[in-house]
């Protein structure tokens, strides 16, 4: 079995398509709920309660004017996809689905964040758990629509605390997810890097484990 | 045993066996009453494919968890979140799929087709095995739980076009379940909504199978029927003839020939012809009492998929004006006289 190949371009196909991946999922409430919790900066830079704050803040990604909040957000977006990725390839959680020639890898990291990509491009990378459903219209003018996918009239949930155990629920819930997105892709499936979709998930302990290996291996 | 059964039965169990041990660890924590849910799920899925007499041998130790804490378990599951928002979603992916274009698009929909599929799946194994004697929830609380799961299949069936990317996984699960299954007829009965996307799927693609499924998204986009009322010659109307109806007998007052009302009920919209309708027709958005609807400035407006002129959206006067030549295009195409403001569809209201 051969492993993944990491994307050539370690980003996206363009940076339109990054920012636009970062409005649809890190800046759309409850979304950004999930991702305030698992990217350290995102506090510092907008809170991911607040509708006006975060819809100014997308709108000033697409404008000309520097926004160094803006670079650092995304910044910080892109490393975690690649650290899933990473984490994909590592401990195998990763599929490979194929059309003709052209392969593409669906794959899971320890913050619960799942990742598409193929060997020249980053494609997508969400949480499952929260994520809104793309925008009912043509695709929209981002500076003057820069969120299409929020829907004010939804009840927010609660914002938690990060801890170790919110962490990880995001995780388990993620996972539980994919492995639902596994089963219904099951029969185009080419290839797994492990039955990690498909047997219960790592229990508190194990996925702690994983983290403190992954910490070394940085350090 | 084919695989993809084989396959279906081992991800039944392990789902199972996690849930159970995902209780184990956090039944204390504020996550419990969704934990409750997916493991009252997850057992009613598990008894779908198991046979009674297996059951003990694999996962002994979850059955004697229900029998000892059976009536904690729904008690936690009860205060747990219950197909929030599901029908909106559904109307809301519904909608997306028309103007989906792009491969993530896609792809994105597909798997919100399968988790929308999935939960409700779940409710409809939670109604199941609450109802059941022993675990039984409070009858006001499962009255509650029933009457959602009967709203959502509704839903369902009036959108179940848009779950065909979920039909594949539905059939290899039919095929995985236990052929006794309607000996338990509660349980069976969950499984009516995985029977009836396969027979809607089968339908679709006995008619241009490749086109449909080979590129699952574009060719399934274009494959789509349109989703809601279908064309009928009753439900447009000739313009220039009520406007000159409108210009002989009513001495040139405005004449109302359609309304709608937004989904919610709070607004009103009326479609006018006066002698002034030559080029243009007008939709006027009401609130309460006739008040102009100005709060809806800005939202996109579209009256048998013309856009309205004003770029496309209501007026800042609460007003959609339309080109009456590209209205008889549309209805040339049999396209259905239907509005939709903010891409939502509205009512129509007989007169």
């Amino acid at each position: 079995m051969t492993a993944p190949l990491f994307p050539s371009s370690r980003g996206f196909a363009s940076r339109q398509q990054a920012l636009e991946h970062l409005c649809d999922h890190v800046l759309t409430r409850a979304e950004a709920h999930d991702w305030s919790l698992i990217l350290p900066e995102y506090d510092g830079l907008v809170d991911p309660t607040a509708d006006r704050a975060l819809e100014d803040f997308a709108r000033r990604l697409f404008s000309k004017d520097p926004f160094p909040e803006g670079e650092s957000l995304l910044d910080s977006y892109l490393r975690m996809l690649r650290q899933s990725l990473a984490d994909a390839r590592k401990l195998g959680w990763w599929w490979e689905q194929r059309s003709g020639r052209y392969a593409e890898w669906c794959g899971f990291g320890l913050d619960g964040v799942f990742v598409v990509w193929d060997a020249q491009v980053i494609k997508t990378g969400f949480l499952l758990r929260s994520a809104e459903p793309p925008h009912r219209g043509p695709p929209p003018d981002r500076e003057s629509n820069p969120l299409p996918r929020r829907r004010m009239e939804r009840r927010m949930p609660r914002l938690q605390n990060p801890s170790p155990e919110v962490h990880y629920r995001i995780f388990r819930e993620n996972l539980v997810w994919a492995a639902g997105e596994y089963a219904r892709r099951y029969p185009d499936i080419a290839t797994a890097g492990s039955d990690v979709f498909v047997n219960r998930p790592p229990r508190f302990g194990r996925w702690q484990e994983y983290l403190a290996m992954r910490n070394e291996s940085e350090s | 045993m084919n695989e993809t059964k084989a396959f279906i039965r081992r991800s039944v169990l392990e789902k199972l066996l996690g849930a159970y041990e995902d209780w184990q660890d956090w039944k204390e924590s504020e996550s419990a009453p969704r934990i409750a849910q997916d493991l009252l799920a997850a057992w009613g899925a598990f008894c779908r494919v198991y046979r009674t007499s297996e059951r003990n041998e694999v996962a002994g130790s979850v059955q004697k968890l229900l029998e000892d804490e059976g009536p904690a378990l729904v008690a936690a599951a009860a205060k747990g979140p219950f197909l929030e928002h599901w029908i909106e979603d559904v109307r809301h992916m519904d909608q997306a799929w028309n103007f989906a274009l792009d491969q993530e698009t896609q792809r994105e929909l597909e798997m919100a087709a399968g988790r929308l599929f999935e939960e409700f799946d779940r409710a409809s194994l939670l109604v199941c095995f609450a109802g059941r004697p022993g675990v039984q929830l409070p009858s006001e609380g499962l009255d509650s739980w029933k009457k959602q799961v009967e709203e959502v299949d509704e839903a369902f069936s009036d959108h179940v076009e848009a779950f065909l990317p979920a039909a594949t996984l539905a059939s290899a699960q039919l095929d995985a379940f236990r052929p006794d299954l309607d000996e338990e007829e509660d349980l069976w009965e969950t499984t009516l909504k995985h029977q009836f996307l396969e027979e809607v799927s089968e339908e679709l693609t006995s008619e241009d199978a490749v086109a449909v499924f080979s590129d699952r998204g574009q060719s399934a986009v274009e494959k789509r029927p349109l989703p809601t009322t279908p064309p009928s010659p009753t439900s447009w109307f000739d313009i220039p003839e009520l406007a000159m109806a409108a210009q002989e007998e009513r001495g040139y007052e405005p004449f109302e020939v359609r309304s709608w009302r937004s989904p919610e009920g709070k607004f009103e919209a009326r479609l006018v012809v006066s002698r002034e309708s030559t080029e243009t027709v007008r939709v006027n958005f009401y609130a309460d009492e006739d008040e102009s609807a100005v709060e809806l400035a800005g939202l996109p407006v579209s009256l048998a998929e013309v856009p309205g002129m004003n770029n496309g959206a209501i007026d800042s006067q609460g007003h959609a004006d339309f080109p009456l030549e590209a209205l008889r295009q549309a209805r040339k195409e049999q396209k259905v006289l239907r509005l939709l403001v903010d891409w939502v569809e509205w009512v129509s209201v007989e007169e």
